[in-house]
């Protein structure tokens, strides 16, 4: 895994002299880690707290507020599923199950094949079409059992 | 019924709660730059302006429930138990970070304020599991507490409570997270004080928990102060968990054996099962603050091993036994004292304390050997081989030297540290400069090796070992025309055909960096110069402490009281030892001695002769502490007597005719005198395990068998003659100009083999260490430090450990690679007994050879 002094260091240079202090550099650094090494592996936090001064516990910490950002690796497709209030109440609970079975993972978790990965998001504003998820960034709205059954075999 | 060796007891339940006693004195009102009149609870008070609220009410008496908010800490107001009405605020508003305006009305006891705190508590205790019975705060818990006084009977929380798996925080801290309220008292106390965040807030929101770096072990040298911090069961001592309750402790005020600063402490113990349980900080803002190190806090739990020694031993067939039925082994050793005296003369006894014991014993321990035997054969300087009698701390004192480290560096601007790798030495110190740094002080470090400092200091630089002469040679040189003072007279000598660059390659700093660091402390406001050991006990000590006086006076550092120079030390009593005249060349109050005596060195070379008989050693194992092994090997075997009182049969002891076990230092009543010259009194909370005597009953019983009338002398009396007779007669300044010193002229040139350095090390192994599982568990691998170049010179490989050998003997260590160790050096740190490390420094040597292991 090349570190981000190898893959990056002209852009790690320019936000650490582009921001005012260590805390604000930390949070682009991390989107620069997890480009650079696909997540953000432990070695990456130590880098970042090296090259910010905080030390390592602080940037977990910073790094773990985000649930965006990956602190494990994460399967080829990355479902999202939302059950704030408007996806709760038309059916996010079942569809939450299904998946669960459907996949053999507990949220937070990554598939033995490393093809699906398996969290919660909060709102994706789309809820005229609720109950709604995302993969990959992609957004499914209108979910049934069925349509998420269709949508995993579709892909590859 | 009174018992007369009950001394002070402080009822657990009576104790502040950690840190609340450390709040600064109130301001009187007159020196305000701006006051503000409030009213809290009908009380009018009149504060500085940036006073906050919770403060206001503390000069009036008035308590305002807090978790988050702690005196020493930033302030963060994430516990919102402080939560008070003020008059026309819409919200309530917490008082811990709400500055008191003028013409405030606050009411902290209004029914809106306290259904807050009711409130609050319910909602604090949501994921709070109460399990109190089997938790160790259980007694003097804030929540307990809080919610005896500000909760609610009930909770309407219904539903199941939320759990976090269980790290393992190390040998000395429990995290429960499940406790936890998420007050940040831990985390910021480890950024902001101890400076190394190693407790971090991980996730969000509810999954909120307390954590570190991929859940890892503290390693830190303050993760203990965490403990007194935690208003909760969340962090907890792993050492004296499980072990008693509160309330069945007695804890009584004593000093800390481990460091020179002295850190004022509370012991715990419980009598009933005459057991020492637990060290916890005794606030001193002169010395310690409320903090102490984890050394000191965990580093006890050898005075309750099962290896303590219980009766005298005696050398029978080649080893130690408990003494025949009838033998009274105290008539035995002065028979045997008197004999080769009356055959030898005096001068064929000698003894050595180490500086570790109180002044009491101290003191009694020269006068006994002075007075009553009548040899001036004594010393306390087991750790390091003295030529002369005289070293560079004695000379500091001479010439008037401030050394008042602790008090200095309390109020210091620029701090500048030669010759200590001081956070292992002295770690509260280290706590003290990093506060001053937080504060915009500058930190400049001059150090042989890769010392703790390298990355905080503003200007680290990194001389050849030994070449501190050399390298304060061309800093006062530079100094002097970066102050523009005019080169003094007196060295006119001493510079005479001195070529700056020449030496400053010679001592291996580049010239540009000795400019930088004399430009800053010419431009330096208010500093404070610290010497370490390492610098002025060395073969140039005497020419150091002048070369560095005549750098304080050229900075100005003087007054006509002393001079602003401050070496430091390393035992507990090491000062005191030195005040109470326990040296071959000085009695109490620095006196001449009478007799005069041979030091450390003269004695172990005359016993290894044959031409000294006995020796006394009390308190210290000299063989695995005495630089030279082999020496104090030889010594121990050729004398014809040895005697040797400590709390363990250690390697020294083997080597006895006799053991006297002693008490440890919590069974013994006395004073320490610690870096800075402040007598401390520590009190007695057990006493001595049977069968042990303290160093004093010892001293006395062999007194009384010589003929001395020393039976009334209890530790208040010896402390009133010692009061008396060593009050140190501190000369004032007696610089009266620039003190000449000498540079080396000669280069040093190359030897084979690598050069071997020692240090000290917080985490090492020593004796006790050893007999104290946690400390133990704490302490650092023994490694050999190697630069780069050497390793790749020697074709080393990381995977198996190195033999180090030298004539003396052989060891065989893991070694690391540090790009911090010069090349051509070989750096092991610390004291490891088990190890023997000091077998390769036998006879003054100081070259090794390293070979890979199984070659």
């Amino acid at each position: 895994m090349p570190t981000i002094a190898e893959a990056a260091a002209e852009e790690a240079r320019a936000i650490l002299h582009r921001l005012p202090n260590r805390h604000s550099s930390s949070i682009p650094l991390l989107y620069l880690a997890w480009k650079t090494c696909a997540w953000l592996t432990p070695a990456a936090l130590e880098e970042i707290a090296a090259l910010t001064g905080l030390s390592p516990a602080t940037v977990e910490g910073i790094a773990g507020f985000y649930t965006m950002f990956p602190l494990h690796p994460r399967g080829k497709y990355h479902i999202e599923i939302c059950d704030n209030i408007s996806c709760y109440i038309n059916g996010a609970p079942d569809l939450k199950n299904h998946l669960r079975n459907k996949l053999g993972i507990e949220f937070g978790q990554t598939t033995s094949d490393g093809r699906f990965t398996l969290d919660h998001v909060e709102c994706l504003g789309n809820c005229c079409e609720a109950p709604c998820m995302q993969i990959n960034g992609k957004e499914y709205g209108r979910l049934t059992v069925q349509k998420i059954n269709e949508i995993l075999d579709s892909l590859d | 019924m009174k018992d007369p060796h009950r001394g002070t007891v402080i009822h657990p339940r009576a104790r502040p709660f950690a840190g609340d006693a450390y709040a600064e004195e109130p301001k009187r009102p007159e020196s305000f730059r701006k006051p503000v009149t409030a009213t809290i609870d009908g009380q009018s008070v009149t504060v500085e302006a940036g006073t906050t609220i919770l403060q206001a009410a503390q000069i009036l008496g008035i308590y305002i429930p807090h978790y988050c908010y702690h005196p020493a800490l930033s302030i963060v107001a994430s516990c919102r138990l402080c939560l008070v009405e003020v008059e026309k605020s819409p919200k309530l508003v917490p008082s811990c970070s709400t500055p008191v305006g003028e013409g405030q009305v606050i009411f902290t006891r209004s029914d809106k304020a306290k259904r807050a705190r009711e409130q609050q508590m319910q909602l604090l205790l949501i994921n709070h599991p109460l399990d109190c019975p089997v938790c160790d705060q259980g007694g003097h818990c804030q929540l307990q507490r809080y919610s005896m006084d500000y909760g609610t009977d009930d909770s309407r929380y219904r539903f199941p409570k939320r759990t976090f798996p269980k790290p393992n925080l190390g040998p000395f801290i429990d995290l429960e997270r499940n406790r936890c309220i998420l007050c940040t008292r831990c985390v910021r106390f480890l950024e902001e004080i101890a400076g190394n965040a190693e407790l971090a807030v991980m996730k969000r929101g509810n999954d909120s928990l307390i954590g570190t770096f991929l859940e890892r072990p503290l390693h830190g040298e303050f993760s203990g102060n965490t403990i007194d911090l935690c208003p909760v069961g969340s962090l907890t001592d792993k050492v004296f968990r499980f072990r008693a309750r509160i309330w069945e402790l007695e804890a009584k005020p004593s000093v800390c054996p481990h460091c020179a600063v002295g850190c004022n402490i509370l012991l715990d113990s419980r009598r009933r099962t005459h057991e020492l349980l637990r060290i916890t900080p005794r606030t001193n803002p002169d010395v310690n603050g409320p903090w102490i190190c984890d050394k000191g806090r965990f580093g006890f739990d050898f005075v309750n091993s099962r290896l303590r020694v219980r009766s005298p031993l005696v050398k029978r067939d080649g080893e130690l036994k408990p003494p025949a039925d009838g033998m009274d082994v105290i008539e035995y050793i002065v028979a045997q004292w008197k004999a080769i005296r009356d055959r030898h003369g005096p001068g064929a006894l000698a003894g050595l304390i180490s500086p570790r014991k109180t002044n009491e014993s101290l003191y009694l321990f020269q006068r006994f050997f002075r007075k009553v035997i009548g040899s001036g054969n004594i010393d306390h300087r087991m750790d390091r081989v003295g030529l002369e009698d005289e070293d560079g701390y004695l000379y500091s004192i001479r010439i008037g030297a401030r050394n008042d480290p602790v008090g200095e560096v309390r109020k210091a601007e620029t701090i500048f540290i030669l010759g200590s790798d001081l956070p292992n030495e002295l770690p509260i110190l280290n706590l003290q400069i990093r506060q001053r740094l937080r504060h915009g002080a500058t930190l400049l470090v001059a150090h042989h090796q890769g010392g703790s400092y390298r990355d905080l200091a503003a200007r680290y630089c990194a001389y050849h070992p030994g070449a501190e002469m050399d390298f304060l040679a061309v800093l006062f040189f530079l100094l002097v025309q970066e102050k523009n003072v005019g080169f003094p007279g007196s060295l006119i000598e001493t510079y005479r055909d001195f070529n700056s660059a020449a030496v400053a390659n010679r001592c291996g700093v580049a010239m540009e960096a000795l400019q930088n660091l004399a430009r800053a402390l010419a431009n330096a406001s208010n500093a404070t110069l610290l010497l370490g050991e390492e610098a002025w006990a060395g073969a140039d000590g005497i020419q150091t402490v002048r070369a560095f006086a005549d750098m304080a006076r050229a900075m100005g550092l003087f007054n006509e009281n002393d001079v602003g120079i401050n070496l430091l030390l390393r035992h507990s009593n090491s000062r005191g030892a030195i005040e109470m005249g326990v040296l071959p060349h000085l009695g109490p109050g620095l006196s001449p001695a009478d007799p005069k005596g041979k030091n450390t060195h003269r004695i172990l070379q005359a016993a290894a002769h044959g031409e000294l008989k006995s020796l006394f050693i009390l308190g210290e194992d000299l063989i695995a502490r005495y630089p030279d092994r082999a020496l104090a090997e030889d010594a121990l075997k050729r004398a014809d007597f040895v005697v040797v009182a400590d709390t363990f049969v250690h390697d020294t002891a083997r080597a006895a005719h006799v053991f006297l076990p002693i008490a440890t230092f919590d069974e013994i009543q006395g004073s320490y005198t610690n870096v800075s010259g402040k007598i401390q009194q520590a009190e007695r909370v057990l006493v001595p395990l049977s069968g042990t005597a303290t160093p004093l009953q010892l001293l006395q019983a062999l007194a009384r068998r010589f003929g001395a009338e020393w039976d009334t002398l209890t530790p208040p009396a010896v402390f009133d003659i010692l009061r008396r007779e060593s009050h140190p007669a501190l000369p004032p300044n007696k610089m009266a100009d620039y003190l000449p010193f000498q540079i080396r002229t000669e280069n040093t040139e190359p030897v084979e083999g690598l050069c071997l350095q020692r240090g000290p090390l917080l985490f090492d192994r020593t004796g006790d260490v050893i007999r104290t599982p946690a400390l133990s568990a704490r302490s650092q691998p023994c490694t050999a430090r190697l630069s780069p170049e050497d390793v790749g010179t020697l074709g080393l490989s990381a995977e198996n450990s190195i033999v180090v050998e030298s004539p003396g003997g052989r060891v065989t260590i893991p070694f690391i690679m540090d790009k911090n160790t010069p090349s051509g050096s070989v750096v092991i740190l610390g004291e490891y007994d088990d190890l023997g490390i000091n077998r390769l420094t036998s006879r003054g040597n100081s070259r090794v050879r390293i070979i890979q292991e199984g070659e």
